[in-house]
């Protein structure tokens, strides 16, 4: 990014962050916590930083105005010190990164744009070598989209809803919900007792959220020739696989076949035939699977349910779970690549939230600019491009995404884009 | 409170009470208990070599060589003794705790010794059921505790898990109870001091440790294959150096490995013989059956990266690359010294 363009971004950080800072509630434990900023036009990351209150972080951010805001998952009882070991970690909340990065079957050849270093070609499109020069040296830009993100709020409902308070018991108000300001949405649980969980404790709730290690032998035994299994009223996995075979069965009629294309033509019409006993028999305590109607393999099953598993896991970034050291954007402060708020959610607006929409910097103006390649893009309930080498005047988030992602150059003197006292 | 109770559960929130109040001075319960000192000798010592130390638990002696063993083990603050005390105690409750007839107690220990949650609820059988009682842990403290039981039945998506908590059995429970034991053993760190003749059992103790130790230590120079191992099978490997308590899966990989990289059934008894929980008899069983040499007669092979994952154990970093079986590196290994 050039200067002017780093002054404008600066000055629109520092206008959110004079007048928007008692926004900013989080984190709790200030004082425990280890900040990091980075800064426009400064190069890394400004680590092991500590406040005493809320009210001294909040100064710092209208002082300095950083282009990113971490705070640490991790409580510590010297957080400001330099030396790991030194800092003495405490407990660290719980938290789960949702990132469209890491979802599958998400396209997004129209809203990726690529540059070639080597001759200087760009467009728009998913590519792995410069169509033009043929080099694989080519620079990649994502660009916020609804689906992605869209998939990616699904996959926290699902998170929050069926896994951390239906099977993990947490209650609502232990859960803080944010856009990550990019790409996808964390999810933090401060409840007391989980903050103690060791890496290994939090590796096992991992595998539990993936869906790993379930065994047929713990979940199905034989009585009487019958297959007896999980049943829809059971608890955790098993009843989360009872309700989705019957959904399965339900909604996939025609796709039945696709979806469990590992069983033969004539399996899928004999479980289309005899939905309504299937439906009855894991309607029950323990679910029959198998019987002398619908007769069902121990292969058979174990492929079903192992689809079943695939299609309800959820896909966090292990990562990020599993490190109680790692610092977390700061809720409510701004991405320095994207210029959105990272939003806090209430539980109930999460269905229909729309970041796009609900987490832009919204300032009544204009701002003139020189596009490179920036696709076509729905922000702010309004529609904009493609835009290829063009002159136009957006919509002050828009401009300010545009320059972060460095998709285009500002026209004209912005030194002061609020001109208003 | 019994001395009987006291005796069967020397660790109990009651028996500390206990004690706090019983104050007394050290010189003077050693005096009224002859035998006291060579029973805590006898506690210790058995644990070092992997017996289960017999007591009747009975008395206030069978009551009071606990704590005492206890100091002892902390007065010398050798992570060996310590691992094999912690392993050798908690084995020993789990067959006091099997055959406890009052289910009342082993509630008790749960809440009130270990801070557990617990809820306990009575099943009235039906048609064709039998009724019995279930244990429903929050799923906190049944990941602390369970954690190092790698066997599929206690991984967390074979359980029932609702609202926070999860459904345990009388005998998982009885486990559960046996590993808190072995783990606030092991983690605490508090330094003893002793006089008179406690110090004197605990120096001969100590000289027995090291003669234990001189005894197992010679396999770990120099072995065949040192370089050359994948980073989980040298994190498992650290870890019985070190003496950890290894879980019946982390065994089970590093045997096969060590079977199906030229190691002999003796030579991989013998690696795990510095196990805390060693048992000769129950390991060559075990090792002679992946060797091949009993039951099906069928050599086993190690678990290959993708089961080392759902297991937890993978370590994979950037020399594992194009390596999808931990038998497989070594090749991989060789073959880049030859082509370099």
């Amino acid at each position: 990014m050039k200067e002017r363009e780093t002054l404008f971004a600066k000055k629109i950080f520092s206008k959110y962050y004079r007048q928007r800072k008692n926004e900013i509630k989080h984190p709790e434990r200030v004082n425990m916590r280890e900040f990091g900023f980075t800064f426009f036009g400064r190069e890394g990351m400004h680590r092991h930083v500590a406040f005493s209150s809320l009210e001294e972080f909040r100064g710092f951010l209208e002082m300095n105005s950083p282009s990113n805001s971490m705070y640490s998952s991790a409580y510590f009882e010297n957080p400001e010190n330099r030396e790991m070991n030194r800092k003495k970690w405490l407990s660290a909340d719980l938290i789960f990164d949702i990132d469209a990065d890491h979802l599958p079957g998400v396209k997004e050849d129209r809203t990726t744009t690529w540059s070639c270093r080597k001759c200087g070609e760009r467009g728009i499109g998913e590519k792995i070598k410069c169509p033009s020069c043929e080099s694989i040296e080519i620079d990649k830009v994502k660009w916020p989209n609804k689906e992605s993100l869209r998939n990616a709020r699904k996959v926290a409902e699902k998170l929050i809803f069926d896994f951390l308070i239906e099977d993990f018991g947490v209650e609502e108000e232990e859960i803080l919900i944010k856009f990550s300001g990019q790409r996808g949405y964390h999810i933090h649980v401060h409840k007391e007792k989980t903050l103690k969980l060791t890496q290994e404790e939090r590796r096992e709730i991992i595998n539990y959220l993936k869906g790993q290690g379930w065994s047929y032998e713990k979940w199905f035994e034989k009585r009487e020739g019958k297959i007896i299994g999980p049943g829809i009223y059971d608890a955790g996995w098993r009843g989360r696989v009872a309700k989705g075979f019957i959904r399965l069965l339900i909604h996939a009629k025609e796709k039945l076949g696709k979806e469990l294309n590992f069983l033969s033509p004539r399996k899928i019409e004999e479980l289309k035939k005899k939905r309504k006993e299937i439906l009855r028999n894991l309607s029950r305590e323990t679910g029959i699977w198998s019987n002398r109607e619908i007769n069902l393999s121990k292969t058979q099953i174990m492929k079903i349910v192992q689809h079943i598993i695939e299609e309800n896991t959820c896909q966090i970034d292990e990562a990020v779970t599993l490190d109680i050291k790692r610092l977390i954007r700061t809720p409510n402060t701004l991405h320095g690549k994207t210029g959105f708020i990272a939003k806090t959610i209430e539980l109930e607006n999460l269905r229909k939230f729309e970041p796009l929409n609900k987490a832009i910097l919204n300032y009544d103006f204009n701002v003139k600019i020189k596009t490179r390649v920036i696709p076509k893009m729905e922000i702010g309930k309004e529609s904009f491009g493609p835009f290829e080498n063009e002159e136009v005047e957006v919509p002050v988030y828009l401009a300010l995404l545009a320059v972060l992602k460095g998709g285009a150059d500002l026209i004209g003197d912005h030194r002061n884009p609020f001109k208003d006292p | 409170m019994t001395t009987r109770y006291l005796a069967k559960y020397p660790f109990s929130r009651e028996a500390k009470v206990f004690l706090q109040e019983y104050g007394g001075n050290l010189d003077q319960i050693i005096k009224e208990n002859p035998n006291l000192i060579q029973t805590v000798k006898e506690r210790v010592s058995s644990a070092l070599i992997g017996k289960t130390f017999e007591n009747q638990g009975k008395t206030f002696a069978d009551f009071l060589s606990y704590p005492l063993a206890l100091a002892v083990v902390n007065f010398l603050n050798d992570p060996l003794l310590k691992a094999k005390f912690a392993v050798s105690e908690s084995k020993k409750l789990y067959m006091t705790l099997l055959s406890e007839v009052n289910e009342e107690n082993i509630v008790k220990l749960a809440r009130e010794t270990f801070n557990m949650d617990l809820i306990r609820r009575e099943t009235v059988g039906g048609k064709g059921q039998t009724s019995g009682v279930t244990y429903y842990l929050t799923v906190e403290d049944y990941l602390k505790y369970s954690k190092r039981f790698k066997e599929p039945t206690w991984r967390l998506i074979n359980r029932y898990l609702r609202k926070g908590f999860v459904e345990v059995y009388r005998r998982e429970l009885i486990r559960i109870i046996c590993e808190a034991l072995k783990e606030k053993i092991m983690d605490k760190k508090i330094k003893v001091n002793l006089k008179g003749e406690l110090r004197e059992a605990a120096l001969d103790l100590k000289k027995e440790l090291e003669r234990f130790r001189e005894s197992k230590a010679t396999w770990m120079k120099g072995r065949k294959g040192a370089e050359g191992k994948p980073p989980c099978i040298e994190d498992l490997m650290n870890k019985i150096k070190r003496n950890y308590d290894l879980s019946h899966v982390e065994r089970l990989v590093v045997a096969t490995y060590l079977l199906n990289t030229g190691y002999s059934v003796e030579e991989t008894i013998t690696v795990f013989s510095s196990l805390p929980d060693f048992d000769e008899e129950k390991t060559r069983y075990q090792v002679e059956h992946l060797g091949g040499l009993r039951g099906s007669k069928k050599k086993y092979s190690a678990p290959n990266c993708k089961t080392m994952q759902t297991y937890g154990l993978c370590k994979r970093n950037e020399t594992c690359e194009g390596v999808n079986h931990p038998l497989q590196y070594r090749y991989r290994k060789r073959k880049e010294k030859k082509s370099r």
